[in-house]
């Protein structure tokens, strides 16, 4: 009975460990390998950089400018003040503060208008759900019309359209025939 | 001298304006022939004393009559003369004399048209939409006396002989060719959707309120159509140039105001079909008209009361109020009137299937009547929001883009399956014969995009791309069968070419194949509006001359700063090289324009630079430019990629031009008469 690999006739004891050295050098060169690529991103400590200019970007565009270029974020206004607040938000983060701490503060000064995000909460949470409330009952009165029109009978298309046709001519006949009955007169 | 005529042309056109609505409802009330050509002549002298006090007003421009107070507020010597006519819109008192002046154009022109149709047959349809038509004329005359609280007459003079040595300037934001035909276009729009709603209160006054007077105003309505849509684009393309952000388009409130009436008028212009064709939906078509016409004036009370903050701030006054009153008291009318014509406001027909044209027409109208009140609520969210809880938010782009996605990508499929779909009711033949191809093939379109946005690995959300790009191809699909088979079929009728038989489909059937037309422009707009909005590109910098940064496949290095004089501006800027790919493309010069008289607006304007690429646009607008920029000083640099942006115009211009085709075609109502 086969229990095991070392008792395979094809493969000698040797071969087995000519193999297992073969694998510890793998390992060790994989582990020598995830070190010196671990080394060359160490310097990558561009790492706090790149948080930085995720949060900034996220403070510039959820912020209007107060300049007067009317609902343009900070990302998007190319005015001087826009420039300012950019520095000085930058600033702000690389001292520590928060994303949050800084656009609170900034609404606090210059007030809620300014903020180009209109949060689905609290009163807001109207705003977003009415166009789903017009579009239902618009569409209720379309639905209304629909089935208004769909009840009763099937009236002969061409003999209303005739009916009405006479109905304008007529009111223009008679409109002409009392002209001519005041003239004569 | 030409001040105080125009003065006393004005004050003369209160008692004509009175004339004319006393003598034409006199005359239709009593049937006097006499009394009603009174009245058609009164509103004449309105037009023509309107137009004398107008021409006083660029009489006084054009000499730079510094005596007056609006010429002063908004002209300078040194003014080109394009734009010292153009400032006759360029305030609260000019904009609404300049209104007031079409509106008056635009009565007479019914006067003429009525005299050309009652050379044939007796009619006074015409004579009672000159009423509501004079009512809003009489309603404009009175604003513009100066005798209101919050505006002044355009021709009055300073107290007492008094004169300035120069003018302050128009705001140099409108002092561009864009701004000198969008705010008249957009008037002229507006302003023409007056006569189909003056057709519609006639009709109810005659109690003719079959499809008499939509034929009427049909072709009214179609012009106010397409000018509003050039207005709308005209207003776009200023704001991507001038304001320097990049976009076109940004749910403002007074680009809103402007879209409101143009969402309503394009349903009326579908709802109005089902009338002709099937007599029914007549209350609906009246209401809907009073509604567009409401919007425009809604539109002006929005941009001219300053309750909401928009880019429009200079249009600004205290004249809401009488706007809002108006609005309230004419609405009041209509409703007056219609429930004393209520019984012949019943439709004659029914609905024989909820599959059928007519209820894609009901979908569309609920499409486009919800898509405008989400609008307004969205545009009026800030007013509500502050009445609420004493805070005024603001609403963002953002919301008005997630809110209409739907019901935009709904219409835009309605776009391709009502001209396929049968009226009355659709069989299973029709089904096959006109959606199956045009389904399968819009889904094809819709799975390669969505596997080619995958490959791209594009962050904007792929699912509302697929679903556009599905619709559109849909609705192309379905147009273009239905051109191809018409075509067909006269071609080999008339035994001549296919091309031949698609130009005599179209001849034959002027407004059904220029609608088709105008959907294919729906389309292309909409794929434009895809791409220009879900991936553009931004990236800004604070550059020094000799530096460089990268939006994408563009490399741009600033090399030089520059600046020239103009009569009445400098212009300051910078000279960037434009690589794409590393491979130089030109150069681009996005420059400030700093105007020395600067009437009540900024002092500099932006002047982007834009560089074509096929139908994409890189894009490139400056922060101020310090003086020290040739030796080290910084320039904020924003530049965008744009894609897909020309496809905007493109989309629009071919609506323009299948709105042109669907015009050409003659009114019925000599038919009908």
């Amino acid at each position: 009975m086969k229990t095991g690999r070392f008792e395979h006739p094809a493969i000698s004891n040797k071969t087995v460990i000519l193999n297992f050295k073969r694998i510890v050098t793998l390992f060790m060169a994989c582990c020598l390998i995830t070190t010196a690529y671990a080394q060359t991103e160490a310097p990558r400590t561009a790492e706090p950089d790149a948080a930085v200019a995720s949060k900034l970007k996220e403070l510039l565009t959820t912020v209007y400018c107060y300049c007067g270029c009317t609902r343009e974020t900070i990302e998007v206004c190319v005015c001087e003040t826009a420039a300012m607040i950019e520095e000085d938000f930058r600033n702000r983060l690389i001292a520590g503060q928060t994303v949050e701490q800084i656009r609170t503060n900034y609404l606090d000064m210059f007030g809620p208008q300014y903020y180009a995000v209109m949060p689905a909460e609290g009163i807001n949470l109207l705003a977003y759900i009415m166009p789903a409330v017009i579009l239902v009952l618009v569409g209720g009165v379309a639905f209304a019309v629909l089935r208004k029109s769909r009840q009763g009978a099937v009236v002969s298309n061409r003999l209303e359209d005739s009916k009405q046709r006479v109905s304008d001519t007529t009111v223009k006949q008679v409109e002409a025939e009392l002209e001519r009955y005041k003239r004569q007169n | 001298m030409t001040a105080e005529i125009g003065q006393a042309a004005i004050f003369l056109s209160v008692l004509s304006g009175l004339w004319a609505i006393g003598f034409l409802c006199l005359g239709l009330r009593t049937r006097n022939q006499n009394a009603i050509r009174s009245g058609r002549n009164a509103v004449i002298a309105t037009f023509i004393l309107i137009s004398i006090a107008t021409g006083a007003l660029i009489y006084g421009f054009v000499t730079d009559d510094f005596s007056m107070r609006y010429v002063v507020e908004v002209s300078s010597a040194a003014q080109p003369l394009l734009y010292k006519i153009t400032a006759l819109w360029g305030r609260m008192s000019g904009s609404l004399l300049f209104w007031l002046w079409v509106l008056t154009v635009v009565g007479a022109i019914v006067v003429w048209q009525n005299h050309r149709h009652n050379k044939e047959t007796n009619d006074t349809l015409s004579d009672y939409a000159l009423i509501p038509i004079a009512v809003v004329q009489l309603f404009f005359i009175i604003l513009v006396t100066g005798l209101v609280e919050g505006v002044y007459n355009p021709l009055a003079r300073f107290p007492n002989g008094q004169m300035a040595p120069d003018g302050a300037g128009m705001n140099p934001l409108l002092q561009t060719p864009s701004m000198a035909f969008h705010p008249p276009t957009l008037y002229l729009g507006w302003i023409a959707l007056t006569v189909p709603f003056a057709f519609a209160v006639g009709a109810l006054a005659s109690g003719r309120v079959g499809s008499e007077w939509i034929l009427r105003s049909r072709r009214w309505t179609l012009f106010s159509w397409i000018v509003l849509t050039i207005g709308i684009t005209l207003g776009g393309n200023w704001a991507y140039r001038e304001l320097g952000w990049g976009g076109y388009w940004a749910w403002d409130p007074v680009e809103n105001a402007s879209f409101m009436p143009w969402l309503l008028g394009t349903a009326y212009l579908h709802s109005v079909m089902i009338q002709e064709k099937r007599n029914m939906l007549k209350l609906w078509n009246i209401l809907l008209i009073t509604l567009a016409f409401q919007f425009t004036l809604l539109g002006t009370f929005i941009t001219r009361s300053g309750i909401i903050t928009s880019v429009h701030a200079f249009a600004q006054s205290d004249i809401g109020g009488y706007f809002l009153g108006f609005i309230l008291a004419s609405t009041a009318g209509v409703i007056g009137l219609i429930i004393y014509r209520w019984r012949r406001l019943k439709s004659a027909n029914r609905l024989e299937s909820l599959l059928s044209r007519e209820s894609a027409f009901v979908l569309n109208n609920w499409l486009f009547v919800g898509l405008t009140l989400i609008i307004l609520w969205g545009t009026l969210w800030p007013i509500i929001s502050e009445a609420i809880n004493g805070e005024k938010s603001s609403v963002p782009e953002a919301f008005f883009n997630q809110v209409v996605i739907i019901p935009g990508l709904l219409l835009l499929f309605l776009t391709g399956a009502g001209p396929i779909i049968s009226w009355k009711k659709i069989t299973a033949n029709n089904f096959q014969r006109m959606f199956l191809w045009p389904l399968v093939i819009g889904l094809v379109a819709g799975a390669l995009t969505w596997g080619f946005l995958a490959l791209m690995k594009e962050e904007a959300s792929p699912l509302y791309s697929v679903l556009c790009v599905s619709a559109s191809t849909f609705v192309i699909v379905a147009i273009f069968s239905e051109f191809y088979r018409g075509a067909r079929l006269r071609a080999k009728r008339q035994e001549t070419s296919l091309l031949n038989g698609l130009n005599l489909l179209i001849q034959r059937n002027k407004r059904r194949y220029g609608g088709y037309i105008i959907h294919i422009g729906i389309v292309i707009l909409y794929i434009g509006i895809m791409g220009s909005k879900g991936y553009f590109l931004l990236e800004s910098k604070g550059l020094r001359i000799g530096e460089s940064m990268e939006v994408g496949q563009f490399q741009l290095t600033m090399k030089d700063s520059f600046e020239k004089e103009f009569a009445n501006y400098r212009r300051t800027g910078v000279v960037f090289d434009v690589a794409k790919n590393g491979k130089q493309v030109g150069t681009m010069e996005p420059a400030r324009h700093f105007y020395y008289k600067t009437g009540q607006g900024e002092q500099d304007t932006i002047e982007s630079a834009i560089r074509h690429f096929g139908v994409n646009d890189f894009y490139i607008a400056l922060g101020s430019i310090p003086p020290d920029v040739k030796t080290g000083g910084v320039v904020n640099v924003q530049a965008y990629y744009n894609p897909l942006i020309g496809v905007v115009w493109i989309g629009v211009a071919v609506m323009v031009l299948g709105g042109i085709v669907a015009i050409a075609e003659k009114s019925e109502h000599g038919r009908e008469s």
